[in-house]
């Protein structure tokens, strides 16, 4: 995974939550950190696949407490299954948005999916390894995630970087 | 399959024992369900490991984990691993005294001498001061006056001396104490040749525990109760972090490294989650090996020695 794609798949889900509230405390990116096995879920999980020099997929996945202000935020006074639902959906899309800018040309991306933890646990592409990203948002705390596992491509370098995730010093 | 139902009373297991696995972690059934400790005990298991080493990495009341032993092996999930002399050997090194600290193989067997000894008592730890009445002497005239055997005519000496190949070497070494004592007899012969023999005495000379077999193998050389090299994460990934240019840069190349490692090896290790500024000092040898062979296949980086610590 370039570097330079990654940080910019950070910084536009940063934004994303950051625009949403111009006025309000910025969201913060708290120390990453490696999680192997039992992938960090929460209440609501939105996904995208990926394929590439290896196969994975990225997440957002979110408490409750943050999709009810995300649906205030965009002034939605209704908090129901529906609208819990719809904001997910909506989270999924911007995700996969942010994704295809980032790692566009370089990478297959699925269509964006919006999981309950127990759904995200059958993802046929969730990797054992992750890299976890917490972001702290008005008082709530959500994990981006990037979960990558060796494919046949990968294995073919055979002990080489592979050239499409140099990390292009 | 449900594991964790009706809890039964659970036998006593040795701390000394090494379990192994019946089957991989990956071939259970899917609907196995057990208790955290019990799965935690589970991936724990290398098949090298005794009941006290897993208890101590978990920190917890050996009684404990003894009972998630003894549920996982009433479910048929792990067996106890025949040993040789050697390993168990090692393995009974593992198993804490009375104060809970660990033995180096060393006192485990310096401590098999003073039970020789004193069969009725319980023997003294090997770093443990000697009883106020039975000091230690290193004075050969003091113990020859105990034996029953000497020759009156003087011929006989007994000199203490330490048990050869048990110095231990990640302890301290003592002086040694009447406790430890063998006595070399040297008997003059004919020409003045010397002949020395290992005798039984009063104070002890051959370690009743454990019993070496006819055929054993060679004894054991000092290096095996040495500690094993430790890896250093921490220092590890400093050194990914130092050749990137970027801390973003070298927090994926430390992922990029660890995807390539196997989770339930981790796991095996207590390796759960892992920070960037975290340490972690890895003694598996093949977890050492697993991550020594995806930093050089993945970043191309040979392990710097100095992680090892």
């Amino acid at each position: 995974m370039d570097p330079r794609q990654f940080k910019l798949f950070k910084q536009i889900t940063l934004d994303y939550f950051a625009k949403l509230a111009p006025d309000g405390a910025a969201p913060t990116m708290e120390e990453p950190y490696m999680q192997f096995g039992d992938p960090v879920l929460l209440d609501h999980t939105s996904l995208v696949e990926i394929h590439g020099a290896y196969d994975g997929c990225l997440y957002l996945t979110l408490p409750i407490p943050m999709l009810h202000q995300l649906l205030a935020i965009n002034g939605e006074p209704e908090i129901s299954d529906r609208t819990l639902a719809d904001m997910c959906r909506e989270l999924a899309n911007v995700l996969s948005g942010n994704a295809s800018k980032a790692f566009g040309g370089n990478w297959d991306i699925s269509v964006p999916q919006s999981l309950d933890a127990a759904g995200a646990r059958q993802v046929a592409a969730m990797p054992d390894s992750t890299f976890v990203m917490p972001i702290r948002w008005r008082g709530a705390t959500s994990f981006l995630v990037v979960g990558l596992t060796p494919n046949a491509r990968t294995a073919l370098w055979n002990g080489a970087v592979p050239p499409s995730i140099s990390t292009d010093r | 399959m449900a594991a964790s139902s009706a809890p039964a009373p659970a036998p006593t297991i040795g701390a000394g024992i090494v379990y192994e696995r019946l089957r991989p972690i990956d071939a259970l059934p899917s609907d196995l369900r057990l208790r955290n400790l019990e799965w935690g005990v589970l991936f724990a298991l290398d098949g090298r490991q005794t009941v006290a080493e897993v208890s101590a990495r978990f920190g917890l009341d050996p009684a404990r984990c003894q009972a998630a032993f003894a549920t996982l092996e009433q479910h048929g999930l792990i067996a106890e691993r025949a040993l040789t002399r050697d390993e168990y050997v090692r393995a009974m090194a593992t198993v804490p005294d009375d104060d809970d600290a660990p033995k180096t193989r060393a006192a485990f067997l310096q401590q098999g001498l003073a039970a020789g000894a004193a069969p009725a008592a319980d023997p003294p730890a090997a770093d443990d001061p000697p009883p106020a009445e039975d000091p230690p002497s290193a004075d050969p005239p003091a113990a020859v006056d105990d034996l029953d055997d000497v020759a009156p005519d003087g011929q006989t000496r007994a000199v203490p001396v330490v048990p050869v190949g048990f110095q231990p070497l990640d302890a301290p070494a003592e002086a040694p104490s009447a406790n430890d004592t063998h006595e070399l007899i040297i008997e003059p012969q004919e020409g003045d040749a010397v002949a020395m023999a290992s005798r039984s005495t009063a104070i002890p000379t051959v370690p009743p525990a454990p019993a070496p077999p006819e055929d054993a193998a060679p004894e054991p050389r000092p290096e095996d109760v040495a500690p094993s090299r430790r890896l250093s994460l921490k220092a590890l990934m400093q050194a990914i972090m130092d050749r990137a240019p970027d801390l973003t840069v070298g927090q994926l190349d430390i992922y990029r490294v660890f995807i390539k490692v196997n989770t339930a090896l981790l796991r095996r290790n207590g390796i759960t989650t892992l920070r960037f500024a975290d340490d972690r000092l890895v003694t598996d040898p093949e977890l050492q090996q697993a991550i020594t062979s995806s930093l050089e296949s993945t970043l191309g980086m040979r392990c710097p020695r100095h992680v090892f610590v």
